[in-house]
C-alpha cells in the first residue's frame, strides 16, 4: 500500500471518533427532547408525585446533562446497554435476540438489489439505444415510485398468499425456513435500494465508457468481458459504492418498515414497539446501534473506494 | 521503401449519423504509408486528422461510422496489404499514441501490469516472460528504473514519463503501423524533442509504418518524410516534406505555413487565415477553400475533389495547381 493510500486509511479511521462523539451526545439528548416523561411512564398512571421524583432519582434523569452523558459512555463501554423500562430484561440480551434477523434482511437486500442492479446499470450503458435498456430504465422508474411497505403487501400476496410458495411472515427456526422466510423481505428492501443505485451505476458507467483510456485499452485490442472487468467496473465502482453507502440509512429504515410488515422479530421491529411504548433506554440503545451501523457501513464504502482507487489520498 | 506499402486507406469515407441523415466529415481520405516512413498530417482543429486516424483504427466515437472505403493492411512482413474490417486491427496491427498521456492510461492499472496483459494478449507468452517483455520495453522508451516503475500507477509519473509509458504499451502490441495522434502537444520543448528522438528511433528499429498527426508544422519538419495537408475532411496537398512546408502549391497549405512565425524573419503582426473553415452541412463539390480564397475564380466552383495520396509526387487539389505556384512563393 502506497503511503498516500495508508494515510487516507489511518485518517478515515482517525475521523470516527468525532462522529461517535457526536452520535453519542444525540443520543443522550434525545432523552430530554422526547416528549412525555419517562419518570411518570415508568412509575404508572396512578403513581404520587414523590413516586415519580423518587423513579427520576433512580434512573439519575435530575442530574445534569453531562454526568448523565459521562454515566451512559462509561456504561457502554461496559458493554451495559441499560435495560428495558417495559420488561426489565436487559437491553443487551433483546439485541442479541433480534439482531441476527436485521443483519440477514440487510445482507439479503443488499444482494438482492446488487443482483438487479448490475446487469440493469451494464445494459443501459453498454447498450442505451436497445430495446432492454428502454425497458429497463422505464421499470426502474415505476420501481422507484413504489412506496417499500405496499411492495412488500404485494409481494405476500402474489408470491406467498397466491401461492403459498413461501411463508407470509415470521422467522423460521431452521436454516433452510429462515433463508425462506427472508426472501420476500430481501426482495422488498432489494427493490427499494435497486433504482438508485442501477441509475448511477449506469451514469458512472457510460461516463468511464468514454475516457480516453477506455479507448487506449480498445485501440491496445481490448473487447468484450475483459474490456468491461479490468478497465470499465474498476473504474466505475467507486461512485456506485458510495451511493450505496449513503443509501445505508435508507435501507435500515426500509429495515424497520419491512420487518413489521412480515412480521419479522428484528431491531426494526423492536424500535417501532419501543417507540410506541415510551421504552426509552430501548430507544436509546437502538438509535445508537442504527447509528454505528450507518458509520460503519460508510467507513467500509470508504475503505473499498480507497483499495479500488489507488488516487485516493487524505487530503 | 518496400514495394508494398503496409497500411493503404483508400476513398475513406466518414459521416455523423443524425436521426435519418448522415453528415459526411471525411470524404474520400485515400493515402498510403511504408515501413520505416511516416506521414504527417497537418490541418487546423477540425478538418479530420484524428478522426482520419480513429477510422482506420476502428474506434469511432460512438454516432460517427465509416460509410465508404477500404482500409489494407500487410500483416506479413513482405506481405501485399490486404483488406480489413474496422475493429479487426486494433492492436492487431495498429497501434495508437494519444494525445493527453494523462487521460489515455487507465487510473487504476499499474503501468507495468497493463504492459504485460497487452503482451500476453499477442498470444503464447507465460506471464513471468510478458513480465521481463513489460520491463524491457519500458527501458527501451527510456524508463529510467523500469524494474521499479512497473509497479507505479500513472499518476506517480511525470508527463513525459507517461508518454514514454503510453508509446511503448503501444510497441507491447507490435505494430506494424504507429498512428500517433499529436503526442507531443500536451509536452514541453524538451521533452517533444525526446519523444520525438524516441519515435523515430522505435520506427527505424522495428520498420514501423507511422502517421503522426500534428498542428505543429515544426514536428512535422523534424520526424516526417511526406505530409498530407487536410482541410474540411479532404487531403488538399501531399507530397515530400521539403515539398510541401517549403513550396506549397494549394493556396490553403501556403497560408497555413505563412502563420507560423519565424525566428528569423521580419517583425510584423502574426498572420492568420481570415475566416473560418465552412461546416460540413455546407460542403459541396465546388472547392472547400472557396470562401476564405484570395485566388478564386469561376473554375474552383466547378467539382474539385480531394487527392488521392497513394500517388507519389508532389500534387495539390487546387485548380489552379501549376500556375499558381509561382505566385504563391512571391507572396
Amino acid at each position: 500500500m502506497s503511503a498516500g493510500r495508508l494515510h487516507f486509511v489511518v485518517g478515515r479511521l482517525a475521523q470516527v471518533f468525532p462522529v461517535l462523539a457526536a452520535l453519542l451526545l444525540i443520543v443522550v439528548l434525545l432523552q430530554q427532547m422526547m416528549p412525555g416523561d419517562p419518570a411518570r411512564v415508568i412509575a404508572g398512571p396512578r403513581a404520587t408525585a414523590e413516586q415519580v421524583v423518587q423513579v427520576r432519582h433512580e434512573l439519575g434523569l435530575d442530574r445534569p446533562i453531562f454526568e448523565q452523558f459521562g454515566r451512559h459512555v462509561s456504561n457502554l463501554l461496559q458493554g451495559d446497554l441499560g435495560t428495558s423500562n417495559r420488561t426489565g430484561i436487559p437491553i443487551t440480551t433483546i439485541v442479541g435476540d433480534r439482531i441476527g434477523v436485521t443483519v440477514w434482511l440487510l445482507f439479503g437486500g443488499l444482494l438482492v438489489s446488487t443482483l438487479l442492479a448490475m446487469p440493469a446499470a451494464l445494459l443501459m450503458a453498454l447498450r442505451p439505444r436497445s430495446r432492454g435498456a428502454r425497458i429497463c430504465s422505464r421499470a426502474l422508474t415505476i420501481i422507484i415510485n413504489c412506496p417499500p411497505f405496499w411492495v412488500g403487501l404485494m409481494l405476500a400476496s402474489v408470491l406467498a398468499l397466491g401461492t403459498g410458495w413461501l411463508p407470509v411472515g415470521g422467522f423460521g427456526v431452521d436454516f433452510g425456513d429462515r433463508v425462506r422466510s427472508m426472501i420476500l423481505p430481501s426482495l422488498t428492501i432489494g427493490l427499494a435500494v435497486m433504482p438508485l443505485l442501477a441509475r448511477s451505476a449506469a451514469a458512472s458507467l457510460s461516463q468511464v465508457l468514454t475516457a480516453d483510456h477506455v479507448t487506449t485499452a480498445r485501440s491496445l485490442g481490448v473487447s468484450g468481458w475483459p474490456l468491461v472487468r479490468r478497465h470499465l467496473l474498476r473504474n466505475a465502482l467507486p461512485p456506485a459504492i458510495t451511493l450505496l453507502a449513503i443509501q445505508a440509512a435508507a435501507l435500515l429504515f426500509g429495515a424497520v418498515i419491512v420487518e413489521q410488515t412480515f412480521g419479522l422479530p428484528g431491531l426494526g421491529a423492536e424500535m417501532i414497539t419501543a417507540a410506541s411504548q415510551r421504552d426509552f433506554p430501548v430507544v436509546q440503545a437502538l438509535t445508537l446501534i442504527f447509528g454505528l451501523a450507518i458509520i460503519g457501513i460508510n467507513l467500509l464504502a470508504d475503505l473499498a473506494v480507497a483499495l479500488l482507487d489507488p488516487r485516493t489520498t487524505w487530503r | 521503401m518496400t514495394s508494398h506499402p503496409l497500411l493503404e486507406v483508400d476513398g475513406l469515407r466518414v459521416a455523423i449519423r443524425r436521426q435519418d441523415t448522415a453528415l459526411t466529415v471525411l470524404d474520400g481520405v485515400s493515402f498510403a504509408v511504408g515501413a520505416s516512413q511516416c506521414l504527417g498530417i497537418v490541418g487546423e482543429s477540425g478538418c479530420g486528422k484524428s478522426l482520419t486516424l480513429r477510422a482506420a483504427m476502428g474506434l469511432l466515437p460512438p454516432g460517427i461510422e465509416r460509410t465508404g472505403g477500404k482500409i489494407r493492411l500487410s500483416l506479413q512482413p513482405g506481405a501485399a496489404p490486404s483488406e480489413v474490417q474496422a475493429g479487426q486491427v486494433a492492436g492487431r496491427g495498429l497501434a495508437m499514441v494519444f494525445q493527453d498521456s494523462h487521460a489515455s492510461l487507465d487510473p487504476t492499472m499499474r503501468v507495468g501490469t497493463f504492459i504485460a496483459e497487452t503482451v500476453r494478449r499477442r498470444g503464447g507468452t507465460s506471464r513471468s516472460d510478458a513480465r521481463r517483455q513489460a520491463v524491457e520495453l519500458l527501458a527501451s522508451v527510456g524508463v529510467p528504473d523500469p524494474k521499479v516503475r512497473f509497479n507505479a500507477y500513472p499518476h506517480e509519473l511525470s508527463g513525459g514519463m507517461r508518454q514514454r509509458v503510453a508509446i511503448a504499451l503501444a510497441l507491447a502490441t507490435d505494430p506494424r503501423v504507429l498512428l500517433c495522434d499529436e503526442p507531443t502537444t500536451a509536452l514541453d520543448v524538451t521533452l517533444q524533442a525526446q519523444i520525438l528522438r524516441l519515435l523515430n528511433t522505435a520506427r527505424t528499429e522495428r520498420g514501423l509504418g507511422m502517421i503522426f498527426v500534428s498542428h505543429d508544422i515544426a514536428v512535422i519538419r523534424q520526424i516526417a518524410d511526406v505530409v498530407a495537408v487536410m482541410y474540411a475532411g479532404q487531403i488538399i496537398e501531399i507530397g515530400t516534406v521539403s515539398d510541401v512546408l517549403d513550396r506549397p502549391r494549394h493556396p490553403y497549405a501556403r497560408a497555413l505555413i505563412d502563420a507560423v512565425p519565424s525566428i528569423d524573419g521580419p517583425v510584423g503582426p502574426f498572420r492568420s487565415v481570415p475566416g473560418s473553415p465552412p461546416d460540413p452541412i455546407d460542403y459541396g463539390s465546388a472547392c472547400r477553400f472557396l470562401d476564405r480564397c484570395g485566388h478564386r475564380d469561376t473554375a474552383c466552383e466547378g467539382v474539385v475533389n480531394g487527392i488521392d495520396g497513394r500517388e507519389a509526387g508532389h500534387r495539390s487539389a487546387c485548380v489552379h495547381n501549376g500556375t499558381l505556384a509561382h505566385g504563391l512563393e512571391a507572396t
